[in-house]
């Protein structure tokens, strides 16, 4: 099954720092297992990926960085039906399927800290207010995907 | 449209004394667009409020007396979506955040309610809360509404004239 997926060089990013620090490069052996069934969700997280980085130019590492830990969760966590929907004020609203039940997070990134944006998450399942995360960027999604 | 103009019998509303489970209310707010939902069936975030310091304070109208029909005449608009009020009126939204409905009448329009935030018992308006703060309620109430938000007129009920005005 492994060998159906398409290679990792897929998800392209420009800079080697990023590579190193995202958990995407991290989890790909363990991506390749839990995807191996499911490439038509990795064909749209590649969509969801270019039109969020056409909103967000190259050249802001950050930005790219923020991007790069959003789409490493939704591959890990196998959602579909992924959308995403900017708010006015530079935030994210993330709704996906999961297990065939929906779930909603409004992640909005305050001032930069050292670690990189202070980032806040507040997650629902269906209409269910599960809890919120809050911490820098790397911290909080570690923590959902350990939840 | 005087049917919704305050009458001289009129007292504010204290939502403090309307309990949770009391009868089927409901606010309603204007928008201007019909197609309000996304492909998930959630409100979409535009809807909510343009800008997340508008949420400080945020608009609604009390369904009963206002019926939606009556938005397009006060407020100019053809669309609304509902809340149920139990979902807003002193509820612990969040382990740190609570909402309450507040009474804020206008000169046309008696009925219009606010909903109102609060951090640790704080008014998300208030000095003592710092910028961030703010906005992360702020942040919090927008996911809140689009979560809770409904989207076909509910079958509700009027409040009790006892609780709007001092003759029955």
């Amino acid at each position: 099954m492994l060998a159906q997926l398409p290679p990792p060089q897929t998800y392209v990013y420009s800079d080697d720092r990023l590579r190193q620090k995202s958990p995407f490069v991290h989890i790909d052996g363990l991506l390749l297992q839990k995807q191996s069934d499911d490439i038509k969700n990795r064909v749209k997280l590649n969509e969801v990926f270019l039109e969020i980085m056409e909103d967000y130019p190259a050249d802001n590492s950050l930005k790219e960085k923020i991007v790069a830990e959003l789409v490493s969760f939704l591959i890990i966590t196998q959602s579909t039906n992924i959308s995403f929907e900017k708010t006015p004020e530079d935030g994210f609203l993330v709704k996906s399927k999961f297990n065939n039940t929906d779930y909603f997070a409004a992640i909005y990134f305050d001032e930069e800290i050292q670690s990189g944006y202070e980032c806040f998450l507040n997650m629902y399942q269906g209409k269910k207010y599960i809890g919120a995360f809050e911490g820098d960027l790397e911290n909080v999604f570690l923590r959902l995907i350990k939840s | 449209m005087d049917r919704l103009k305050k009458r001289d019998n009129y007292i504010t509303i204290d939502f403090l004394i309307i309990g949770k489970g009391d009868g089927a209310y409901f606010l309603v707010r204007g928008t201007d667009s019909k197609n309000l939902k996304d492909e998930h069936g959630r409100l979409k975030s535009e809807f909510v409020a343009k800008q997340t310091s508008h949420m400080r304070d945020y608009s609604t109208n009390l369904l009963g007396k206002t019926i939606p029909s009556d938005l397009i005449d006060v407020i100019k608009c053809e669309w609304y979506f509902f809340l149920k009020l139990d979902d807003f009126n002193q509820v612990q939204i969040r382990h740190d955040i609570e909402s309450k409905v507040i009474h804020t009448p206008l000169e046309d329009n008696f009925w219009h309610c606010s909903i109102r935030w609060y951090l640790e018992g704080k008014d998300s308006e208030s000095d003592e809360l710092s910028k961030s703060q703010k906005r992360g309620v702020w942040e919090f109430a927008r996911s809140y509404i689009i979560t809770m938000a409904i989207f076909e007129e509910p079958f509700f009920e009027e409040i009790p004239e006892s609780y709007y005005s001092h003759t029955e």
